[in-house]
């Protein structure tokens, strides 16, 4: 039997729940199960460096703020290990680390899905989300994976202003050694200004979640609206964006500097309203693809 | 009032810290990768009107924390969790900066504004470290106070120019930086 298109949209709506959630914190596996009668139910194996009530809220911040989902908390089971990362990786392997029946037959797992359980205290007790993937220089997925955090960068910006008005725009962005670009023209209205260029980089940027994600559920990115921004210190655009993922919309922001004119501030607004949600998607598709390529 | 006007955050330069983690082979020149990330915040009344957000963060196996508080209400509201992080960052800054220049954090403003429809927090800052300040901004979607929101803006304003300078020190950007 062939899976159907919602499977096959299912299982990478999954693996980039799994991916993101594996980044997190003291987690060192996650498994999620879509159950259509009980609803989706997550399972996680973590390390003790952090109590259980916070892994369980910092899976639930995730899933909210990285991909819109909302799990509730008597879905989601926490095994924590007294091992650590590495000696859980160790004993279970990685593949055996991706499945939480082979981390139950380990003996030093306890089951602490209840929260009066006694918790190793933090330093900061009451937070509300453990961790999430805020870009810096890469070592931001979890070990074993094999593949990077992606992100999308301007790789070229041209801007022709025309004598009569108008303007056209040029942006090609790229994805590690991968380019896409496109053009756009414009009439020349300060709208015009801070829209066309963050519409061409969602074009571009739609380019590179289609080509990475091959069947993968549709994504759609829309502009909403932008802003310029001025400050005595400052001269900002602000852009709101929305990924529309099988219907759940889910709103995204960015801002950048327009000491390099408007235009390309709109760009890197754009970029970086979509930034995590992108790297998330690309990372996914990638790890999908070197699974498949072997 | 926030409890300090001193929004300027500033790295002393400062002896090589010991038990610095080593670099990963391959990468003798690169002292640190300089990943930064959230570990969590808390936030709370400390008096009557007066908030105080604390953030987490970590860098290399290392947590680092950051404090601020001011007042419950409008516009100083905004900046107590901005200030916050930036604060944990500066104790990042303090053990991890390498370089002998004296890298600067500026929070010059956090604003609500509306675009379009959406309420947006803005979070601007000013960086500096021996070159020209550069303008740091980031911006959040804006449902009733958000310290977390805030918080996550600062980080992302801030994080790649703060791993940049962990990585890379003040070292010139001719001579080191990756192309």
């Amino acid at each position: 039997m062939s899976p159907t298109d919602d499977q096959i949209e299912d299982g990478e709506v999954i693996e980039r729940v799994e991916l993101l959630l594996g980044s997190l914190t003291a987690v060192v596996s996650a498994r999620v199960i879509l159950d259509k009668e009980k609803g989706p139910q997550v399972h996680i194996m973590a390390t003790s460096e952090m109590p259980v009530s916070e892994v369980s809220r910092a899976v639930m911040s995730a899933l909210t703020w990285g991909l819109g989902f909302q799990v509730p908390s008597d879905h989601i089971t926490v095994v924590q290990s007294r091992l650590s990362r590495d000696e859980l990786h160790d004993l279970l392997g990685p593949e055996a680390a991706d499945g939480l029946a082979a981390a139950a037959t380990a003996a030093a797992v306890e089951e602490t899905a209840s929260d009066d359980s006694e918790e190793p205290k933090a330093a900061v007790p009451d937070t509300g989300l453990v961790e999430f993937s805020l870009g810096g220089s890469g070592d931001e997925v979890p070990p074993g994976t094999g593949f990077e955090q992606r992100r999308l960068e301007l790789h070229d910006f041209q801007l022709h202003k025309n004598p009569q008005g108008g303007f056209a725009v040029s942006v090609r962005l790229s994805d590690n050694d991968r380019t896409m670009g496109a053009q756009r023209e414009a009439a020349g209205t300060e709208e015009d200004s801070l829209e066309v260029p963050a519409n061409a980089a969602l074009g571009v940027i739609e380019e590179f979640l289609r080509a990475g994600s091959g069947d993968g559920p549709n994504i759609v990115l829309r502009f909403l609206a932008a802003r310029r921004l001025r400050h005595p210190r400052h001269d900002v655009v602000v852009v709101v964006v929305e990924a529309v993922v099988r219907g759940r919309r889910i709103p995204m922001t960015g801002a950048a500097s327009a000491r390099d004119g408007v235009e390309r501030a709109s760009i890197l607004a754009t970029l970086q309203a979509t930034n995590a949600f992108v790297a998330g998607t690309l990372t996914a598709a990638a790890a999908a693809n070197g699974v498949s390529a072997e | 009032m926030l409890d300090s006007d001193e929004s300027t955050v500033v790295s002393q330069p400062k002896e090589v810290p010991t038990g610095r983690p080593q670099p990963p082979p391959g990468k003798d020149d690169v002292p640190y990768d300089g990943t930064i990330r959230l570990v969590g915040h808390r936030v709370r009344e400390v008096q009557d009107g007066l908030v105080q957000v604390e953030a987490q963060i970590t860098c290399e196996g290392r947590m680092f924390n950051g404090a601020a508080s001011g007042p419950l209400g409008p516009p100083d509201r905004l900046r107590v969790p901005a200030l916050a992080t930036l604060r944990a960052l500066d104790a990042c800054l303090q053990i991890f900066y390498l370089g002998v220049s004296e890298p600067k954090l500026v929070l010059d403003s956090v604003v609500e504004v509306s675009v379009g429809d959406f309420p947006v927090a803005v979070v601007m800052i000013t960086a500096s470290e021996k070159a020209s300040p550069t303008p740091l901004v980031a911006a959040c979607p804006l449902v009733g106070m958000s310290d977390l929101a805030i918080i996550l803006a600062t980080l992302q304003a801030t994080t790649r120019t703060v791993s940049h300078w962990l990585t890379w020190g003040d070292r010139s950007e001719e001579q080191d930086r990756p192309q």
